[in-house]
């Protein structure tokens, strides 16, 4: 037996923190290179000339590169003839266009200062004409750079205008020959198409359909870990034909959930990072066949676990970390668990049923099971991590396999009851449809916004956006400026024709005047806390301080609105409304 | 700590024009506006009776053309609270701040509050307001027609040669805590000052790019007057006059050195 997988040392290279190598992290890795719709929409137009200038703009790690190579290899594939390759770019002509690339259109090269770089790169396009040329020219480049470049030169007339129109103005419509693409707004996981980023590369990672028979050095007959290898558990489990899709879906949840806090803008690079470290962890077929053979528990090298690592340093992991299944407190289940050996036929039925014939890891969860501490007074400290170990993983584990028919029957929660956010599928669901049927969210927004004001009234609350006058601290009464509801609405950001270009999935929800005078960006976590404050919950000081800013921003600058009513009340309940009347008199009255 | 007479006899109005002691700057703004508005003329005296908080909601009350509503004990004390919390600046009569809260000014939200400034309670405004008037004088911002002082007018008009009265033009394009503000205010006449006060005393800069910055400072604060609210811009204006006064209080003995 081989014993040995050497696409596992491929996949290694993969993660930021890979103990082999970083070096498959950057540029182009054809082995794991998906096709986006930047290569379906673009790359032909490019090409066949159809373009003369495509501006790439995004973080580091999204992909620029990547693209622009995978153009050049296209163009040698049609008998492209290069003139120059340098290590910031190509020139090269194709069916009579000139083609120029240059790859980081932000810093110096070989002795040359960055703005003379694109001084020559520009050049066709200064005057206040679209350029005539047969040519073709790619840059990667970030957004200030373009802006402060371009705006600010007097020969770019032409160019000009389209750089400022497209970056300020919404819905505007570039010149055809002009591409401008910015890979921020595009988004590796999109929970309403099972085609997103994160679907496409696991499908190159599990390699379902055994086209690249990827995983053929790891069956039983070739490997004689198989049945005890971590790796072949994690693979497994995603290729299984019974729970892979739920379990692929989960950890699409997962990073969907990471994409929406925004901590982070995830890049092509971090999202095949973190699935290598998922799948992989960071030890080769040697190395973990040694740890087997030592005897060692090596349940935290399991997929479930993995996803919540506690010690990793990649920026991913570190913020999966804040959203780690096991925190979330479900006392009933966890009761139900601590006490159960997992290898019962009970807690089958908690997980899916696979068609999996190793599972390993319950080895492990079983010996962490019984090295648990002996009743309350055993004061065993590796008796209690043992403890911790189990109930920890099973949690995970159950969040990605766990049956919720089952878990709803028994325990009256499903898998999203793992999840920090009580009102994920809520936010999921306006950010998949933009639909807000009745205004229905409007209102529990607005309420959540009054009630932040320390407002009590629901039906006042509901109607406006109430917010406190600002000396009101020491005052029996408080008095409250209302800004009424139907002139606020909830959208979705809109990117204009860039969803040609680029997957793209909202991040976020803006509630807003329609004026559109203020406007308040709503991410997963400001989500979770306003509806939680809409039924009663006071923020700590730190949720205060971490989620309110924008908040705060939101109403200064709807308090800079003229609000034609004053709510007064002693008691939070019994509201005074004081406004201008149709005679024009000022009018006190109680509300009902 | 106070300062003596021997200490306070160190100043010396051309080089500091302010008294050196326990100040209060909101006094400091209201005293401003008046000497905006009177181009100089202090207003020493007042014929109008001492004010309460509930004086003015039985103004409310009897003003029945503009108001309506304040009819039970609940809602009279309700805008009575309100009055005492967002409008006006109060102080305790009697020793031992053992009696009713008066009103002393009314915050300086408009021109019109220097209406109920009652100039019987001694000011801790240590002649800031002076020195913060000479920035302005003799510049275009303290005319009528120009940023500051229009800004300041928003909604009202001159009826005479001092007292202002709702402009009924504009009046609709206020919020409604300003409408009943100078609603309430049109009971009210603004005091004059005396036909022989002298103009307060004239202050020349020694660093005029110092005076410039602050008007240039000013206008720029004020070019957010339609986006940020009056309250909050108030806020705004009265944290830059104290910014600038704290500079140019640090600044003359360096700059005699």
């Amino acid at each position: 037996m081989q014993n040995y997988n050497p696409n596992i040392d491929s996949f290694l290279k993969i993660y930021s923190q890979s103990l082999l190598s970083t070096g498959l992290t950057r540029g182009l890795d054809e082995n794991t290179y998906i096709q986006t719709k930047l290569d379906k929409a673009l790359k032909d137009d490019i090409l066949n000339g159809l373009k003369k200038l495509i501006v790439l703009t995004g973080n580091a790690g999204d992909g620029k590169t990547a693209f622009i190579q995978l153009i050049e290899a296209g163009a040698e594939d049609r008998g492209a003839v290069f003139s120059s390759r340098t290590e910031n770019g190509c020139k090269f002509t194709l069916n009579g266009f000139e083609f120029e690339s240059l790859y980081d259109g932000s810093q110096d090269f070989e002795g040359k200062a960055n703005d003379q770089l694109l001084k020559e790169f520009f050049k066709p396009f200064e005057g206040s004409k679209e350029p005539t040329a047969k040519i073709v020219k790619i840059i990667a480049i970030n957004e200030g750079k373009l802006r402060d470049f371009i705006l600010k030169k007097k020969e770019y007339n032409w160019l000009g205008k389209e750089v400022h129109h497209y970056l300020e103005y919404d819905n505007f419509e570039l010149n055809n020959s002009l591409a401008f693409i910015n890979l921020n707004n595009r988004s590796v996981v999109d929970i309403k198409e099972q085609d997103s980023i994160y679907d496409e590369l696991l499908d190159v990672f599990l390699d379902k359909e055994n086209k690249k028979q990827l995983w053929e050095p790891c069956k039983t007959e070739n490997c004689s870990y198989a049945n005890n290898c971590y790796i072949k558990y994690n693979v497994d489990t995603f290729r299984d034909d019974k729970k892979g899709e739920v379990v692929k879906n989960r950890l699409k949840e997962i990073i969907l959930a990471v994409y929406l806090k925004k901590e982070k803008h995830i890049t092509m690079r971090d999202i095949r990072s973190l699935i290598s470290f998922i799948f992989f962890n960071k030890y080769t077929c040697n190395q973990l066949q040694n740890s087997i053979d030592n005897g060692e528990n090596l349940l935290d090298r399991y997929y479930y676990n993995n996803t919540f690592n506690d010690i990793e340093q990649d920026r991913m992991v570190d913020i999966l970390r804040q959203i780690d299944v096991a925190d979330m407190p479900l006392p009933k289940l966890e009761n139900h668990l601590y006490f159960q050996n997992p290898r019962t036929e009970l807690e089958e039925n908690i997980f899916i049923k696979g068609s999996l014939d190793a599972n390993p890891d319950l080895n492990y969860l079983e010996e962490y099971y019984k090295n648990k501490p002996e009743g309350t007074s055993d004061n065993d400290e590796i008796k209690k991590e043992s403890a911790d170990a189990f109930l920890s993983s099973m949690k995970r584990k159950m969040f990605f396999e766990g049956n919720d028919d089952f878990l709803r029957e028994q325990f009256d929660i499903n898998h999203y009851s793992f999840l920090p956010y009580k009102y994920f599928e809520r936010y999921n669901q306006f950010l998949r449809t933009g639909k807000d049927n009745n205004n229905q969210l409007r209102s529990d927004i607005v309420l959540a916004i009054s009630k932040s004001e320390k407002i009590y009234n629901e039906i006042i609350g509901k109607e406006n956006v109430c917010i406190s006058s600002s000396s009101l601290k020491k005052s029996t009464t408080k008095a409250f400026y209302g800004f009424t509801a139907a002139d606020f609405e909830i959208v979705l950001p809109d990117v204009g024709d860039q969803t040609k270009y680029i997957e793209y999935f909202p991040d976020h929800i803006i509630f807003r005047h329609v004026d559109k005078s203020a406007s308040l960006e709503i991410n997963i976590d400001l989500f979770e806390i306003l509806m939680r404050i809409g039924e009663g919950y006071v923020p700590t000081s730190i949720e205060i301080r971490t989620f309110f800013l924008n908040l705060e921003m939101f109403k200064r600058r709807v308090l800079a609105k003229r609000s034609t009513k004053v709510f007064l009340t002693e008691d939070d309940s019994n509201l005074y409304l004081f406004e201008k009347s149709k005679s024009g008199k000022l009018v006190l009255s109680i509300t009902q | 700590m106070a300062l003596d007479r021997k200490q306070k006899a160190f100043r010396y109005f051309p080089i500091m024009p302010i008294d050196a002691n326990n100040l209060n700057f909101e006094q400091a703004i209201v005293r401003l506006l008046v000497l905006l508005h009177t181009k100089g003329k202090v207003i020493a005296k007042t014929n109008k009776d001492t004010l309460y908080p509930e004086s003015l909601v039985e103004i409310i009350k009897e003003s029945q053309a503009h108001f309506e509503g304040v009819n039970d004990s609940v809602r009279e004390r309700l805008v009575k609270n309100w009055i005492a919390s967002d409008f006006a600046t109060t102080i305790i009569e009697g020793k031992g701040r053992t009696g009713r809260p008066r009103i002393s000014n009314l915050k300086p939200l408009h021109l019109a509050t220097i209406k109920l400034l009652d100039p019987r309670i001694r000011s801790q405004d240590r002649d800031i307001s002076v020195f913060l008037y000479n920035v302005f004088k003799g510049t275009a911002v303290a005319s009528d027609s120009d940023y500051l002082m229009s800004y300041l007018l928003e909604g009202t008009k001159r009826e005479g040669q001092f007292n202002l009265v709702a402009d009924e033009s504009k009046f609709n394009e206020l919020d409604i805590e300003t409408q009943f503000l100078l609603r309430l205010l049109d009971n009210f006449r603004v005091d004059l000052p005396s036909t022989n006060t002298k103009l307060v005393a004239e202050y020349k800069f020694l660093c005029e790019a110092q005076q410039k910055q602050f008007l240039i400072d000013t206008l720029k604060l004020l070019v957010y007057k339609n986006s940020v609210p009056r309250r909050e811009l108030f806020n705004y204006i009265t944290v830059l006059f104290t910014f600038h006064t704290a500079l140019f209080v640090i600044s003359p003995p360096l700059k005699s050195i």
